[in-house]
């Protein structure tokens, strides 16, 4: 039997294909790597071995009477508990939704199990994916594989965690602002965003609608694009999900970065970056050129107004899609109201963390009379302008090349106190989701603290083939075998 | 510069949230923040775009469809009677 803990998404699949590995095992692996390094991590707020195990054993016997089994069949997998699954809880790290079952299951998850793959477990989010730390969560604290005193980052820190300590080859997460790609980074995976409308919204709690979208966390690119294959597609049930054929994405990933043309924003400031940052910065840019990419410079003025939109935007969204956490029709409902009125301000005010209440008063304020114009009119009139604007970049290049975040993973607690600084950790994914643009994080190297740091390629929409392809280039080069230690929790792999 | 501690109670009750004296000063000076940052968007020369849907959706077809049962969805209820969602009483003064 090969180390199932070593395989990736592909490997493990093929592992599986070729009856070198059982479902079971596989399901076995990781399950035990997970009950190893979780009260280190924290990574999974639900672990479900029985009907992990049980849906392996099926796996396993649909296999041996001769039947198709799916692309993916078999591998472990983590889903971030914002994503509906049928029967089970669905907490999206909130007190306000406790004893909540979901009577459905999203998409992107019915997708990946009808190829087959085995979730064991939930993992732990900011709450309702507002965050870039993962402790805006109200149910779990996670610790970053690579240094547990730090944040795995956010909001998917969980998904991420969960890839970079073993337990999964594969965990989805959901990314408005950059919440699949910013932890993504801070724990040496990669992270991938398809472009809005690439992978159905539907059953994935919604937290800005115009800018959600739902994607892969994996360890190597390879595994992102086979993950991301399985994912997209039209969905009736989402109306803004796309009707363009979905390509193989694995077809041609290997076909290298020489000649084609990479942007680098003249717009970056390299002094707000961390020294470490701005030196592996350097190092990529001219890995990739050493590949035979062109690095060219590119314009997009407005990019420098990406961390401001996007705040409007998101929380203006979000103050509306979280009006229905009212304590009627489900979730949790504050005792002793005697007025309707009452009620709902009881078990919102009881229900809600501190940041999401932040949150939703930041749209409220931006969406009430008086100030409607001034904010959200006007963020909506940059948002515009900045998807012009790269999208008029990118007809000339073939992607844009930017570090994925200014900072390694920052200390448990160092931003909790100043939302601002914590917004600030986006500066450079957001507008990706401004424009419903496709973006990749992979690893880039290590800091001086030994701290992973990431490369962000952005594409044309629908074009997540190319960026992972450089992304793949990129990669084979840098050949970055570095695990985290997770010293005395982890079993001899 | 801080928002208003009114301002933070008027923008929290329309929010329908229910802030302590002590979060309504903390969100006042986090907010307050936020806010004097995301004013830079004042500075954007950005014009209004022409239309206020930037999303290409499309429209489901006009029939009806069995998605949820309703059972399920009543389940999902703090207090439920019957077929019904059960609330305190609307207009003031009454018991649930």
């Amino acid at each position: 039997m090969p180390d199932a803990l070593g395989l990736g998404v592909e490997a493990t699949a093929r592992a599986l294909a070729s009856g070198q590995l059982t479902a079971v095992e596989a399901v076995s692996a990781a399950l035990q790597r997970a009950a190893a390094v979780e009260p280190a991590v924290g990574a999974f707020l639900r672990l479900t071995p029985e009907s992990a195990l049980e849906r392996a054993a099926a796996i396993d016997a649909r296999r041996a009477r001769g039947e198709s089994v799916g692309a993916l069949a078999g591998v472990p997998v983590g889903l971030k508990d914002n994503l509906a699954v049928a029967g089970e809880p669905l907490t999206c790290g909130s007190r306000i939704l406790a004893g909540y079952r979901s009577p459905f299951s999203a998409t992107a998850v019915e997708r990946l199990l009808a190829a087959g793959a085995v979730s064991i477990g939930k993992t732990n989010l900011d709450e309702f994916a507002m965050g870039s730390s993962c402790e805006n969560s109200s149910l779990a604290t996670t610790r970053n594989p690579w240094d547990r005193g730090r944040v795995p980052g956010g909001s998917s820190g969980g998904s991420a965690a969960a890839v970079a300590s073993g337990s999964v080859p594969l965990a989805l997460g959901s990314d408005t602002g950059g919440s699949i790609r910013q932890p993504a980074a801070l724990c040496g995976v990669v992270g991938l965003k398809p472009t809005y409308g690439r992978v159905s919204r539907w059953g994935l709690v919604a937290f800005a609608s115009s800018l959600d979208q739902v994607g892969p966390i994996t360890r190597s690119v390879r595994d992102a694009a086979l993950a991301l294959g399985v994912l997209a597609g039209s969905d009736e049930r989402d109306a803004t999900s796309a009707t363009a054929a979905v390509p193989d994405y694995l077809e041609g990933i290997e076909d290298g970065a020489a000649g084609l043309r990479i942007g680098v924003l003249r717009e970056i400031d390299l002094a707000g970056l961390e020294t470490g940052v701005q030196s592996n910065w350097t190092a990529a840019l001219e890995r990739l050129a050493g590949l035979g990419a062109e690095i060219v410079p590119v314009s997009v003025p407005d990019v420098r107004f990406a961390i401001e939109t996007y705040y409007v935007i998101a929380n203006c969204e979000a103050s509306a899609n979280l009006a229905r956490f009212d304590g009627v029709r489900y979730g949790r409902r504050a005792e002793g109201a005697r007025e309707l009125a009452e009620l709902y301000l009881a078990s919102r005010s009881e229900g809600f963390g501190a940041e999401v209440k932040r949150r939703i008063m930041l749209g409220t304020f931006a969406l009430s009379s008086g100030y409607y114009e001034a904010y959200y009119a006007r963020a909506r009139a940059v948002m515009e302008e900045l998807r012009k604007q790269l999208g008029a970049a990118l007809e000339r290049i073939d992607a844009i090349a930017t570090p994925t975040t200014p900072t390694a993973a920052f200390r448990l607690g160092e931003k909790l106190e100043d939302p601002l600084a914590m917004y600030l950790s986006d500066v450079f994914t957001t507008p990706a989701n401004l424009a419903g643009l496709p973006a990749v994080a992979i690893p880039s190297g290590v800091d001086a603290l030994g701290l992973p740091l990431s490369l962000q390629l952005i594409g044309r929409p629908f074009e997540e083939g190319r960026i992972l392809r450089i992304a793949r280039a990129f990669e084979r080069d840098l050949d970055w075998r570095a695990a985290p230690e997770l010293r005395g929790a982890a079993p001899a792999a | 510069m801080p928002l208003d501690v009114l301002e933070v109670h008027r923008i929290a009750s329309l929010a329908r949230l229910r802030l302590s004296p002590d979060e309504e000063l903390r969100f006042a000076a986090q907010l307050g923040r936020v806010v004097d940052y995301i004013d830079q968007l004042q500075s954007c020369s950005a014009v209004e775009p022409e239309s206020a849907a930037p999303l290409a959706a499309r429209d489901a077809a006009d029939e009806v469809e069995e998605r949820s049962d309703r059972g399920q969805l009543l389940g999902n209820a703090p207090l439920a009677a019957g077929s019904f969602f059960v609330v305190p009483r609307v207009l003031g003064g009454g018991d649930a």
